[in-house]
């Protein structure tokens, strides 16, 4: 009986290589990521904080800029005599005439040279002699405060004007003519959305005015993102502190700022003048996300190349090794010509070669056992048949003899001469076994198939051993289910199997005991069951039973009749039932239990027997040899 | 010469200076001193260098020495006097010298002409705002001059719109009666007709004004008039 193939392993090694080749590259990968992720966003984030801060303190610078500058060109006006002179006329001499109306065409020369939205004059007392503003822009009027008083004690000054929603940087000058203080001139400039633009173009931010927290001027435009805005800015003003300025993260709408808070540094009036500078974190790691996206796909990439890589490793390393593995699968079931196809020079190829030849001493090997195993088989059969010709002349001239019909014999010599004839029937009996049994080893057991009723071959079969069970004092019972038709069966040989199983309780089964015969239908096919209640077989022996001249222990010649309790005789008995069986495709098991006794399965499928029984109806009219 | 003292030049030690030059049959004189503050005589107070002159003029002359020539303080004049009906004494010459306008102080009878000269190597120009007369002459260089005739009484802040700190005041009065205001703060005017007189000090401090009763032959002495 040859071994079955094993199934493939569930676990290949071409797994394990690509596993081991790809994950590492695959683990680097997603570390390389991770971390440049990682480090790029937070360099962008320190970034942005560091771009705020300056556009903060470029914002500032020119404020202070700008303070000087209005500074600057205050000066330079209350120095030109075509201004000041106006402000040295006699306080007698101003009631006259048109003095106001040619100090204001005056100013408004000067204020157009200037370009200051704000240019307002007073006396030497502070007292507003000339208004410069824009008509219903600008209407405050700071002649009272800290920066005109600053400027009537000879200090110019920088500040800022709130009015309402519009501020404004100003500065505020002494007008001082030959050591004398005669008025100051405040100018001053809008703090609007156009130095709003002016400013995020030169600091790539969003820009936000604020007078009192409330948003006066803005590069962001009118949007919900705005009012959102406005609500963060009101929430933030309430746990502001004055000096310095504040960095946080305002998440709008789905988007994270960045926002920078400030408050401009300097004498105000009318209000406090605050800032905020606004970079979208989101927008800013654009290009870093897009960055990681072109490191996933890469990655992506990457990884199934190490993938496939690794799978063509694999592949190139297991493919002689699975070869070599399929080779040995089929040489477990007689196929010594599996092809290598292994042609590497390296330990592969050498393991293929010594692989080979171990296959081919393996095969010349086997050949030489079953060259040994024919020739023992053909020397059994021919010794077996020729022994059955001197054997039945013996037997022959033993009955007449005992018959008297060669003269007159002694009752002692009629004894020996049916001991005789005993003699030369097991002889006759042992020379058939083994002459069957070279049969079947050689697959040539001369089965002629035909339907059959199976019920009454058993039925044939247990009156053939009825005299033997009565000589034993054994019970016997039978049961068969009618019908049993079975579409292809040698009735001879199927005879002898189930025979051969019967004698075999019988023989084991000690005097008084019973044995029972059953046949029946079982799914598939016929089941044909002896079971009596011998000594058993051990679990160890069950297999063994069926193999050819096995020799049980314990086995001591004990005769109550013509069948001998335990004998054994050449022990061919099961090995034949069960090459008989198998030739019909079927088979026997047995179980036992030492000291309760034994039962024996014979199974006859009948499915799939019809095709063969009219293959062999229409290719064969005799003797078939049956291989299997 | 430095105008060295800043507290008041008394006038009551100069009645024994009288001088009478009688020119009409009944005529008297005024003759007063006011104390001049250190507004007034910063004006011509050399102490404090001209931010001009040295970087346009390679002269040698010094500011100083432009102030030694003009030493007038401010003017004295009779305001209650009519106005001169008679032809107009010839121009009076103001120069620009030295990136200063000399005199410093000019005074002329209303109706007269003042002639203004460029003296320096450099552009000036003239303009007032003054009521009395309003007037911007342009800029004009050296050599050149314009004129300007003042019709109305009062006092003309003269400026040039280059150079922001030189300043001249012309007083135009009524009539000939007036004077000029030394370094000292004195003043005389002679040929005042007899009676009750305003009498007016132009300073650039500031004007000052008093009543005095002039005789119809002598003078009349005025007491010092302060700020």
């Amino acid at each position: 009986m040859k071994p079955p193939r094993l199934p493939w392993p569930r676990v290949t090694l071409a797994a394990k290589i690509a596993a081991t080749t790809s994950l590492p590259i695959l683990a680097v990968l997603v570390v390389a990521l991770l971390t440049v992720n990682f480090r790029v966003a937070a360099q962008q984030n320190r970034t942005v904080t560091a771009d705020l801060s300056r556009a903060a303190l470029s914002f500032e610078k020119q404020m202070v800029h700008q303070g000087e500058e209005l500074k600057r060109i205050g000066t330079v006006v209350a120095r030109d005599p075509k201004f000041f002179a106006m402000l040295t006329l006699p306080r007698s001499e101003r009631a006259i005439g048109d003095f106001h109306e040619t100090l204001a065409g005056v100013a408004a020369d000067f204020q157009r040279d200037a370009d200051a939205p704000i240019f307002d004059v007073t006396d030497e007392h502070g007292v507003m002699l000339v208004r410069g503003g824009r008509p219903g822009e600008y209407g405050i009027d700071i002649s009272g405060s800290n920066l005109i008083r600053e400027a009537l004690a000879r200090r110019t000054v920088s500040g800022y004007v709130m009015e309402g929603r519009n501020a404004y940087r100003v500065a505020v000058v002494p007008i001082v003519v030959g050591g004398s203080l005669v008025g100051t001139l405040t100018l001053g400039k809008s703090v609007d959305a156009a130095l709003a633009e002016a400013l995020k173009e030169t600091t790539r931010s969003d820009v936000v005015f604020t007078v009192d927290g409330e948003i006066t001027s803005s590069t962001i435009p009118e949007s919900s993102l705005r009012s959102i805005l406005v609500g963060k800015i009101r929430a933030w003003r309430t746990g502001a502190q004055k000096a310095g300025t504040t960095l946080e993260v305002l998440p709008v709408l789905g988007e994270r700022f960045l926002a920078l808070r400030g408050e401009v540094r300097g004498p105000e009036i009318g209000g406090h003048l605050g800032y905020l500078l606004l970079r979208s974190l989101d927008q800013e790691t654009v290009v870093v996300r897009r960055i990681g996206a072109d490191l996933v796909a890469a990655g992506a990439a990457a990884a199934v190349l190490a993938i496939l890589l690794g799978l063509g490793v694999a592949a190139g390393v297991t493919r002689p090794i699975r070869r070599l593995v399929q080779a040995a699968n089929e040489m477990r079931v007689g196929n010594y010509d599996f092809p290598l196809n292994v042609r590497s020079r390296d330990e592969m190829g050498r393991l293929a070669q010594d692989f080979e030849a171990m296959r081919a001493a393996q095969r010349s090997e086997i050949e030489r056992l079953g060259e040994i195993d024919r020739m023992k088989s053909n020397f059994i059969a021919i010794a077996s048949h020729e022994i059955v010709t001197p054997v039945t002349m013996i037997r022959a001239y033993a009955d007449m003899m005992g018959e008297g019909s060669l003269g007159e014999v002694t009752s002692l010599q009629r004894e020996g001469l049916a001991a005789i004839c005993r003699g030369t029937s097991t002889l006759t009996r042992l020379a058939r076994d083994l002459t069957d049994m070279s049969l079947i080893d050689r697959n040539q057991l001369p089965a002629k198939f035909a339907a059959c009723d199976v019920g009454e071959v058993l039925e044939d079969i247990a009156v053939q051993i009825a005299p033997f069970v009565s000589q034993r004092d054994q019970q016997m019972s039978i049961g068969v289910e009618p019908g049993l038709i079975h579409p292809r069966v040698d009735r001879d040989y199927l005879g002898q199997a189930i025979l051969n199983v019967a004698m075999n309780a019988v023989r084991f089964t000690p005097d008084g005991g019973s044995i029972e015969l059953n046949a029946s239908r079982v799914e598939g096919g016929i089941e044909v069951a002896v079971i009596d209640t011998g000594i058993g077989i051990r679990e160890e022996d069950q297999e063994r039973i069926f193999a050819k001249l096995v020799e049980l222990k314990d086995i001591n010649l004990h005769s109550s009749g013509t069948a001998e309790f335990n004998s054994s005789g050449l022990g061919l008995g099961l090995s034949i039932a069960r090459g008989i069986v198998e030739a019909h495709g079927g088979s026997i098991r047995v179980e036992s239990r030492v000291g309760t006794g034994s039962t024996f399965r014979i199974f006859l499928p009948t499915q799939g027997q019809e095709q063969a029984k009219a293959q062999t109806t229409a290719t064969d009219t005799g003797s078939q040899v049956i291989a299997t | 010469m430095r105008v060295g003292f800043g507290g008041l030049v008394s006038g009551a030690a100069l009645t024994a200076l009288l001088v009478l030059g009688a020119s009409r049959a009944f005529a008297g004189s005024v003759q007063g001193s006011v104390a001049l503050g250190s507004a007034d005589l910063a004006i011509h107070d050399t102490s404090k260098p001209n931010p001009y002159v040295g970087q346009i003029s390679a002269a040698s002359r010094t500011a100083a020495d432009a102030a030694a020539v003009d030493t007038t303080f401010g003017v004295a004049w009779v305001a209650d006097e009519a106005l001169e009906t008679g032809p107009a004494p010839a121009a009076a010459r103001m120069d620009q010298l030295w990136q200063k306008f000399v005199p410093r102080i000019l005074a002329i009878v209303a109706g007269q002409t003042v002639e203004f000269h460029n003296s320096d190597n450099v552009y000036h120009n003239i303009f007032s705002y003054s009521p009395p007369k309003k007037f911007d002459l342009g800029r004009y260089p050296k050599g050149k001059s314009r004129s300007v005739t003042f019709v109305k009484p009062g006092t003309v802040q003269v400026y040039c719109d280059i150079h922001s700190d030189m300043r001249a005041d012309i007083v135009v009065t009524p009539s000939r009666r007036f004077g000029m205001v030394g370094p000292s703060g004195r003043f005389r005017i002679d040929d005042v007709t007899p009676g009750t007189h305003t009498i007016k000090v132009w300073l650039p401090s500031g004007e000052r004004s008093v009543t005095v009763q002039v005789p119809p032959q002598g003078v009349a002495l005025v007491p010092t008039l302060m700020p």
